[in-house]
């Protein structure tokens, strides 16, 4: 009994290191990502284009001002998705020195229940105000401003409520296991 | 209203140490520690009763209830 719950922190503290990792290289990647893609927009193979492009603007061809703005609006949400991957670092450094039920890690997770949330917020500005950046080279009555809500964001509304509502039953486990600490 | 813990009482009248009964009980001098404190929560039959086995006594004579008004 005793060794299966050893080999299985063993595991917990395996594969929280290789995901710390992964959220560090996600937090590093993903502004790199948005800048590279949006500042060789005209450059990339067409497979690649964004369809907002193909949908919204006239020319397939981007201005330097519009390629700008659009790495303005597309660091918004990855600028969140840093965040929570911050959070989620420290929440993985957390469990692989075996800490499970603190005060720290009810606050990750809360923040990143949060982040979740207002995530599925900022999508929607992102949304709008992309196809406004893309647009905006139009000629005058054809510039865009297009506001949407779709199963994506509300998906990610849903996951954010999950996740503080569990972030709370994580408060409830932490509490007890606090008591459990003055058991003899 | 408190409970008091004797446990320093019956360790000094068996002539035992605090590390010794812990290692006795199995339990570590750290919970030990807390129990001798007073800022244990709850004590297990368990303990309590491999406790009173090593000290020859009864919970009585380790627990002891006081009220405020005495």
């Amino acid at each position: 009994m005793e060794n299966a719950n050893n080999e299985n922190i063993s595991r917990i503290k395996k594969i929280s290191s290789r995901l710390r990792l992964a959220c560090s290289a996600i937090f590093y990647i993903m502004p790199l990502t948005v800048i590279c893609y949006w500042a060789f927009y005209n450059e990339i193979s067409e497979g690649f284009k964004s369809g907002l492009v193909r949908q919204y603007s006239q020319t397939q061809f981007l201005p330097a001002m519009t390629l700008f703005l659009c790495i303005a609006v597309e660091m918004i949400p990855a600028a969140l998705i840093m965040l929570s991957t911050k959070y989620l670092s420290g929440l993985f450094a957390l469990y692989e020195k075996s800490v499970f039920f603190s005060e720290q890690n009810v606050t990750y997770i809360r923040k990143l229940g949060n982040i979740v949330i207002l995530w599925s917020f900022m999508d929607i500005v992102k949304q709008t105000l992309l196809v406004l950046a893309i647009s905006l080279n139009n000629p005058p009555g054809q510039r865009m401003l297009v506001i949407g809500i779709g199963t994506f964001q509300l998906s990610l509304l849903l996951i954010g409520y999950i996740i503080v509502l569990f972030s709370r039953v994580m408060d409830e486990a932490r509490v007890m296991n606090d008591e459990q600490q003055y058991i003899v | 209203m408190t409970i008091r813990i004797n446990l320093d009482v019956m360790l000094a009248k068996r002539k035992m140490k605090s590390n010794e009964l812990a290692k006795l009980i199995g339990i570590t001098e750290q919970n030990l520690s807390i129990l001798k404190t007073g800022k244990a929560k709850a004590i297990r039959i368990s303990t309590l009763e491999l406790i009173c086995r090593h000290l020859e006594c009864q919970p009585g004579d380790i627990l002891e209830f006081s009220s405020d008004e005495q």
